[in-house]
């Protein structure tokens, strides 16, 4: 049931009236609260954004379900990468020194490992992923939607009423488009 | 920019506010119990507790501590908790505590519900902490006391039986005249042989052919001297022969009992024999020789082990609740593999870096039993390296009669090498209806009297020294028993009570994992001990003489048997002499006779010759 409903506001979002920017955008936030530890400050932050800026909301929920999927597994490895940019790396030492005693920056968890590691690796997928999702819009509005809808099993979908109701049902819910 | 998105934002925050106001000392204090509860393995109430961000205050009406070891009294009880928390620490997620104010601070009160809980199973699995060494000094005390009690119980009321330990004991004194007697016989046995290898009838045989050849000597028909010379000649020779034999004889018999004499039991080496089977009847009877240490031990030692043990569980108790608080930096900064999603917090150094858990200062006021107490802790903290500071704590009390209790403590985990330090001392402490012994032999309480008490333990990793001086004065016991003497020795301890006045009880305990080395000693050490000694004396004494006569009444009468088997075969064999010598005189009166007659013979011949001459 949950992979239908994500799959179906994968489709709602790709048909929306948000532009392929917005989309990527919320993708992109989504992915950083995602892969990133959820109670922590930056993603107050991100939160704040999403809702402030006219970015689309189901994407970004849809980009936070699928990369908590990777966070799971990619756990470990942000841990081992944050250790090692916190503690081995000689040259940041005196920059995450200064940074500890300034005690609002402590606030952001900035010297918790996990924090540190999947934030990084966030920032660093967050261009391609933008640019990826962005460039998957255009395909899916141009070529994949147009396509589907000629299909004939999508018609006689589309002309039940148990579609007409659900898909009413399913637009009180989207409130942020 | 969505304006419903700012307003929804807004909206949210106005109700966490709210939601804050409304539910943050609630939240707070459940999680404070629960965190507490699990520190200390019993429950851990507080009453209305009340949180404030804007003047960084925390502070409670009540907190209820109970004791883990008897969950229906509380360890700790106090009225109200007011805490100075350190905001900027929070940033770091360190608890920093500047000053905690406790009042009506109690312990060991009543608890009107059960604080025991149900354990809940740790998330991971820690490593199974051993014993320290205080508790396996406290469980030493115990099992050595016990023993080291019940024994000499036993011993100062048991009766000797005498029959049972002669049964036991191999006398070797009695092995010694058996030996003695099978020596006797085998010389016995030679001297018969000697004696039947005499000859006897032959000797007489001859002797008899000399008297015959004598008897047919006729005085009367001598007529000459050269005959009267040759008739003496035979005598003489017959008397040579007889002297012959009856000197044979004599040898024998001499010889004979000489050695049968030689046979005698010497009174030294049996003397030595016996003092050996007596110490041998002593080791097994167990005959109690008490020194100074055991009277003491035995009437004091119970009370002043419990009074030990008793210290040693607050200290104990102390340290253990320390290292739970000092645990709290491994969990959080020695964690090498962090829990899934948690990460692990590195610190840096710098003017913000806190220890996680750190009380600069805790005032208290409060009363312990009928005593009134105030006092102050300082520096509960998780590492005292970052402060540099051990922790200390100092309870007193001060009364306008001159009494006091102060309590002491440092603990000091700076380096390696852990060492605290604990001193405890009472002045002017009543003693009024106290039971200073839970012996069975020192039935009695102070009626009156005062006592210090001085403690002193220092500790460093696992070894320890402790020493505990009790000094009681101007006492006056009232008996708890109305019999007066159950025995001899509790009379002589009634005596002793009687006229005591002033006690005093010393303690010296070292410990290490492997040893415990426990003294104690008394003022009345020597007092006890002459008394008890010159009772227990006589028993032994008693005791004593009762087994050396019985060793006695054995070895006299194998001593007995064999004088008088000697005494006998003695007198068999010298009959047999007496027989032989019997004969012999017969033989020697016989020849003189005629050797006498042949004399006069010859006196009368002579005479003739004479005679004839004129």
């Amino acid at each position: 049931m949950f992979v239908i409903k994500l799959i179906k506001k994968l489709l709602k979002a790709l048909k929306s009236a948000s532009t392929p920017s917005q989309l990527a955008w919320g993708f992109a936030l989504g992915m950083v609260l995602g892969l990133t530890p959820f109670w922590n400050f930056h993603n107050a932050v991100i939160l704040i954004v999403i809702i402030l800026v006219k970015v689309n909301i189901g994407s970004a929920i849809l980009g936070y379900v699928i990369f908590s999927g990777f966070a799971y597994l990619l756990d470990p490895v942000f841990h081992s990468l944050g250790y090692y940019l916190l503690t081995q790396v000689g040259f940041l030492q005196g920059l995450w020194n200064n940074l500890y005693n300034i005690p609002a920056i402590v606030f952001t968890n900035y010297n918790n490992t996990v924090v540190l590691g999947s934030f990084l690796s966030s920032i660093v997928l967050f261009i391609p992923v933008y640019f990826g999702f962005k460039k998957f819009v255009y395909l899916y509005r141009e070529k994949i939607d147009p396509y589907i809808q000629k299909l004939k099993i999508v018609k006689v979908l589309k002309s039940t009423k148990l579609y007409k109701v659900f898909s009413t049902g399913y637009k009180f819910k989207n409130l942020g488009e | 920019m969505r304006w419903k998105g700012l307003i929804l934002i807004l909206l949210l925050l106005v109700g966490m506010f709210i939601l804050a106001g409304i539910f943050t000392d609630t939240w707070l204090e459940s999680r404070i119990e629960k965190s507490f509860t699990q520190i200390n393995g019993a429950l851990v109430e507080i009453d209305n507790l009340d949180f404030s961000i804007v003047n960084s205050s925390l502070g409670w009406d009540k907190i209820q501590i109970t004791d883990p070891s008897n969950t229906m009294k509380n360890m700790i009880e106090t009225g109200r908790c007011n805490l100075d928390l350190a905001l900027l620490p929070l940033f770091y997620r360190d608890i920093v505590i500047n000053n905690i104010e406790i009042s009506e601070f109690e312990m060991g009160t009543q608890r009107e519900h059960d604080g025991k809980i149900a354990l809940q199973k740790k998330r991971k699995q820690t490593k199974k902490e051993s014993p320290g060494v205080l508790q396996t000094t406290s469980q030493r005390l115990n099992s050595e006391l016990k023993n080291y009690s019940n024994l000499r119980l036993q011993n100062m009321k048991s009766k000797i039986n005498t029959d049972s330990l002669m049964n036991q004991i191999d006398l070797q004194s009695v092995k010694l005249i058996a030996s003695l007697e099978k020596e006797y016989e085998e010389k016995y046995t030679y001297w018969k042989n000697e004696i039947n290898s005499i000859e006897a009838e032959k000797d007489f045989e001859a002797l008899k052919k000399d008297y015959n050849k004598i008897n047919q000597i006729n005085p009367q028909k001598i007529k000459s001297l050269e005959e009267a010379q040759e008739s003496i000649e035979i005598i003489q020779s017959a008397h040579k022969n007889l002297t012959n034999i009856s000197d044979k004889v004599n040898r024998i018999s001499n010889k004979m009992s000489d050695d049968l004499k030689a046979v005698k039991i010497n009174s030294e080496d049996l003397q030595n024999t016996i003092q050996k089977d007596y110490e041998n009847i002593k080791s097994k009877a167990r005959l109690p020789s008490l020194g100074r240490k055991n009277i003491t031990n035995f009437i004091f030692g119970k009370e002043m082990v419990n009074r030990i043990n008793g210290y040693l569980d607050i200290v104990s108790r102390i340290k253990n609740y320390y290292n739970k608080i000092t645990a709290l930096k491994s969990d959080k900064e020695k964690e090498t593999e962090p829990e899934r999603f948690k990460g692990q917090d590195i610190k840096y150094s710098g003017k913000y870096n806190f220890p996680s858990f750190w009380i600069k200062n805790i005032d208290l006021s409060g009363r312990t039993g009928n005593r009134k107490l105030s006092g102050k802790i300082t520096n509960i903290v998780s590492d005292q390296n970052l402060i540099d500071a051990p922790l200390k704590i100092k309870l007193q009390n001060k009364q306008t009669n001159g009494r006091s209790f102060a309590f002491v403590g440092t603990l000091d985990k700076r380096t390696n090498q852990v060492k605290d330090n604990f001193a405890i001392n009472l002045t002017d402490f009543p003693l009024k209806e106290a039971q200073i012994s839970q012996s069975e032999l020192f039935p009695y309480k102070v009626n009156r009297g005062q006592a210090d008490i001085n403690g002193s333990l220092e500790i460093i990793n696992n070894e320890f020294d402790g020493k505990l001086d009790f000094k009681s004065k101007k006492l006056d016991f009232t008996r708890t028993k109305n019999n007066r003497s159950d025995t001899k020795v509790n009379s002589i301890i009634a005596d002793i009570v009687e006229d005591l006045d002033r006690l005093e009880i010393g303690v010296d305990i070292k410990g290490t994992a492997k040893n415990t080395e426990f003294n104690l000693s008394s003022n009345v050490d020597k007092i006890f001990n002459d008394k008890i000694k010159s009772i227990v004396n006589d028993e032994i004494k008693s005791a004593q003489k009762k087994l050396e006569n019985r060793v006695d009444q054995e070895v006299n009468l194998y001593k007995k048997q064999l004088n008088s088997r000697i005494a006998s075969d003695n007198k068999q064999l010298k009959k047999q002499f007496e027989k032989y010598e019997e004969n012999l005189q017969k033989y020697e009166d016989q020849f003189d006779k005629k050797e006498k007659e042949l004399k006069d013979r010859i006196t009368k011949l002579g005479k003739e010759k004479l005679k004839d001459l004129f």
